[in-house]
């Protein structure tokens, strides 16, 4: 029956296999907890040598790793003294265990000075006892109990030891319980962590007595001090714990994992065992192993979801909003809106009972109140009253907590960053605010979100303080773009209402100098025709006189009339000008335009003005163009108007000498050019010459005898037929040339 | 004297009225002259003038509602009328040309002398 043989040796085989895994399993439990007690009793002290809670952990630290080791060995102990002499060690540590964290307790919750007569009796007993952990009062024999081979027989004292060992840990577990009731935010939160951590330790290390009274019950908890260890060692050195739900969670989730992982392997295993005979162990095995290692990330995803959904639930939707938020921020671009969204959300999903939000102006760096629900007013801008917090925050870059204050405080050396600081947190109790979240934008601080306490009491978490840092990181870009979006959208409208204002200012402006120009055009006007009407009575009764309507006239009142008449016609030139002024200012020129021979006009002009320049001893003359002069489209009595006044003012000028007037063609141009011998023109004259009266001074000034109308009526007469004027002249007494040049098509 | 013109005057600028008045006289028209064109427009059917010569700028009702109140009448459409004023307005000079007058003088451009020339002119 070979077959049959072969499976009974595997069985053996994979029997002593599971014994042996289980006293691996055991001996590797005590030196977890041992190596983790050493660590972490070395980590906390070194995080802070000086601080009494450090130091008191370390001690018990030391009972645990005392225990642990000896625990290590015991397992692989090959005779009944190593391991009664294992279990004795053992014991040494566990003695001191309850008392070390009944000491450990006490410093944590202050009251040591209280207690200190029963911690003191405490350490006597411990000691006492430790006196007999050799003698067979405390371990009677060594038994083979369970699948162990040498199990510890209690002796007469190992009640006692039992007894004091858990009324320490009783009692310690009373005053935390105690605490936990009284206490708030931070505190209450870490008392919670060591609580739990209190009743897994010690649930899980009572294991290993059941035993020595007959029940048969393995120690299969002692692991579960490294765990209690870890616990109360995060629970002292962070100032910001984590929610002790998620940490649960998180805990169940990997035991879950694990568990079923394990059991697995061993399903499989027996299952290879019963069906793949045949197979090689050495085969199977590490088959299995890949096969484990494989399946153990989506399991542990499941249970992870799993426990996401019914465990933690509040976490989970709570992350699930402010992600949501998130997203939405940047969708926002109108400050306000922002701002109360980002504080209604907070509010609504943290549940909090005040929270405001401060924007820092460019330039000064002052803030001012971009959004407040809860705080007063004159406090919510209290805190950055001093450039400190924002000097603070800008170098941690971190939310400030008012839970961590005390702690952070307590780690600065003294100075004047201590003073300040301790100011700082005395504000933010008087006002109520727990906790500074800086808006950041490069390093820089572009304003602050305080927040309030949440209504449930509950501090601020470790998942809270991420979850708000990575908001703020986007509630800075949000605020940021919606700063400057503002900022945009105010200059514009700041520009449309000056541009606004300007436009009104000048069309006002425009709109006056409009009605000043009309009003000066119809004064102009009805002025003119005011003047004209005496003398149109002057003009009648002169030449009426002259022309004997009244009789002969004596002789030597001839020469007299004439002059009148003569000195009328000036008149009523002079209010010709004017008028043609006041048209062409009102832009009410008629004109009346005809093919004519210019040199007619010219020759016209001359023979009016012949006898003017006589008088005064001038010759006045057409010199006779070289070329044909062709006919043009001109206004008659606006040409002549320009001849007439141009050689008026020449003859004007001159005392001696004369006026050529010469006509010539240049391409498609005409120019009729006045010259003359008279006193010339400056420069500056010149740049004047053709403004009207009310346009400058200097036309008024050299202008003695004329109203200076007619080189500017000239001008706009010249304009009106699309040609040119301008004046040359070598300079004073050096005579004078008048040019006009008009296109001829 | 079928020969004498009849010539309504439309001035009411007593001085110059009575100028014109005198010259015209002198020169051997019969000169009724009138001061305003309410007056005018009445008169016309009674004298029918063989020449209007009117100012524009009158109290009230200027000339160019008198003319356009005459040319109303066919009877006394004909007659031809003879702006001259001072007012030198180009609007109104269109419309007094729409409105038929034979010319539109500015006073100050002409003696009483050179307006009989005119007159004599448009009465051929």
């Amino acid at each position: 029956m070979p077959r049959y043989k072969h499976v009974k040796i595997k069985k053996v085989y994979i029997g002593a296999l599971i014994l042996l895994s289980f006293m691996f399993f055991y001996a590797l439990t005590g030196l977890i907890n041992a190596v983790t007690s050493t660590f972490l009793g070395f980590f906390v002290y070194l995080k802070n040598r000086k601080s009494k809670i450090n130091q008191v952990f370390v001690l018990f630290c030391l009972s645990v790793a005392m225990w642990s080791y000896a625990y290590y060995f015991w397992p692989e102990a090959v005779d009944k003294k190593t391991a009664l002499l294992s279990f004795q060690l053992l014991h040494i540590g566990a003695i001191f265990i309850p008392v070390c964290y009944l000491h450990f307790v006490l410093v944590w919750l202050n009251l040591y000075k209280e207690k200190k007569r029963i911690l003191k009796l405490g350490y006597l007993a411990s000691f006492i006892l430790c006196c007999f952990v050799f003698t067979p009062l405390f371990i009677k024999d060594m038994v083979p109990k369970f699948s162990f081979k040498y199990w510890g027989e209690p002796g007469i004292l190992y009640h006692f030891f039992l007894f004091i060992f858990f009324l320490y840990a009783f009692y310690a577990f009373y005053l935390l319980l105690k605490a936990y009731q009284k206490s708030l935010g931070t505190q209450r939160e870490q008392i919670k962590y060591i609580l739990i951590g209190t009743v897994i330790g010690y649930l899980g290390g009572a294991t290993n007595y059941p035993l020595w009274y007959n029940i048969s019950i393995p120690p299969i908890g002692n692991w579960t001090a490294t765990l209690y260890l870890i616990i109360v060692a995060y629970a002292i050195v962070k100032y910001r714990l984590m929610d002790i739900r998620f940490v649960l969670g998180r805990g169940a989730v990997y035991t879950l994992s694990l568990i079923t992982i394990i059991t697995l392997a061993f399903l499989l295993m027996f299952l290879s065992n019963q069906f793949l005979s045949t197979v090689s162990f050495n085969i199977t095995g590490p088959l299995i192993l890949i096969i484990c290692i494989l399946l153990f990330q989506p399991i542990f995803r499941f249970f992870e979801k799993f426990a996401s959904k019914y465990f933690y639930y509040v976490f989970y939707s709570y992350q699930t909003v402010l992600t949501d938020l998130g997203k939405r921020l940047t969708q926002v671009l109108d400050l306000n809106k922002l701002s109360s969204f980002i504080v209604g959300t907070l509010m609504n999903t943290m549940k909090l009972d005040r929270t405001v939000i401060l924007i820092r102006e460019e330039g000064n760096g002052d803030y001012r109140i971009q959004k407040n629900i809860g705080f007063k007013e004159e406090n919510g801008i209290s805190l950055v009253k001093d450039n400190f917090l924002t000097v603070y925050l800008e170098k941690t870059q971190m939310p400030l907590v008012y839970e961590e204050l005390s702690l952070i405080i307590r780690d600065t050396p003294r100075g004047r960053e201590k003073e300040r600081l301790e100011t700082l947190r005395r504000n933010m109790k008087t006002i109520e605010a727990a906790l500074c979240l800086p808006l950041l934008m490069k390093e820089k601080i572009i304003g602050m979100i305080v927040l309030g306490n949440k209504v449930s009491g509950d501090p601020y978490s470790e998942q809270d303080i991420e979850l708000l840092t990575t908001l703020s990181n986007q509630a800075s870009i949000a605020l940021q773009n919606a700063k400057l979006f503002s900022g945009v959208r105010n200059f514009n409208l700041e520009l449309e209402r000056q541009v606004g204002k300007r436009t009104k200012e000048l069309s006002d402006a425009y709109n006056e100098l409009k009605k000043l120009d009309k009003a000066k055009s119809e004064f102009l006007s009805i002025a003119s025709h005011q003047l004209r009407t005496p003398l149109t009575a002057i003009k009648g009764y002169i030449s009426m006189i002259i022309e004997k309507t009244y009789g002969e006239p004596p002789e030597k009142m001839k020469t007299p009339l004439g002059n009148i008449y003569l000195s009328n016609e000036r008149l009523i030139k002079l209010v010709n000008s004017l008028l043609d002024v006041s048209r062409i200012e009102a832009g009410r020129l008629e004109t009346k335009f005809e093919r004519l021979s210019l040199a007619d006009v010219i020759s016209s002009v001359i023979e009016e003005l012949k006898n003017v320049a006589r008088e005064k001893g001038l010759y006045l003359k057409l010199e006779k163009p070289t070329k044909l002069i062709p006919e043009i489209l001109i206004d008659q009595q606006k040409a002549r108007q320009i001849i007439l006044n141009l050689i008026e003012n020449a003859i004007r000028y001159t005392e001696k000498g004369g006026v050529t007037i010469k006509l010539d063609v240049e391409r498609s141009k005409i120019k009729i050019i006045v010259s003359d011998t008279g006193e010339g023109m400056t420069k500056e004259e010149i740049s004047h010459l053709f403004e009207s009266f009310s346009r400058g001074s200097a036309g008024a000034r050299f202008w003695t005898e004329g109203a200076g109308l007619g080189l500017y009526v000239a001008k706009k007469f010249v304009e009106i037929h699309k040609g040119k004027i301008w004046a040359e002249s070598l300079g004073k007494g050096k005579g004078s040339i008048f040019f006009v040049e008009l296109p001829v098509k | 004297m079928n020969n004498v013109k009849k010539i309504l005057v439309v001035e009411d600028e007593r001085i110059l009225g009575e100028m014109y008045r005198d010259k015209f006289s002198q020169a051997g028209f019969k000169v009724i002259l009138i001061t305003s064109a309410e007056e005018a427009i009445k008169v016309v059917p009674e004298e029918k003038p063989d020449l209007i010569l009117l100012d524009i700028l009158l109290p009230r009702e200027n000339g160019i509602v008198f003319l356009r109140k005459l040319r109303e009448n066919p009877e006394f459409s004909l007659i031809p009328v003879v702006v001259f004023s001072n007012f030198d307005d180009l609007e109104t000079k269109k419309q007094a040309y729409q409105l038929g007058v034979k010319d539109y003088l500015i006073k100050t451009g002409h003696t009483p002398q050179e307006i009989i020339e005119k007159i004599k002119d448009y009465l051929k």
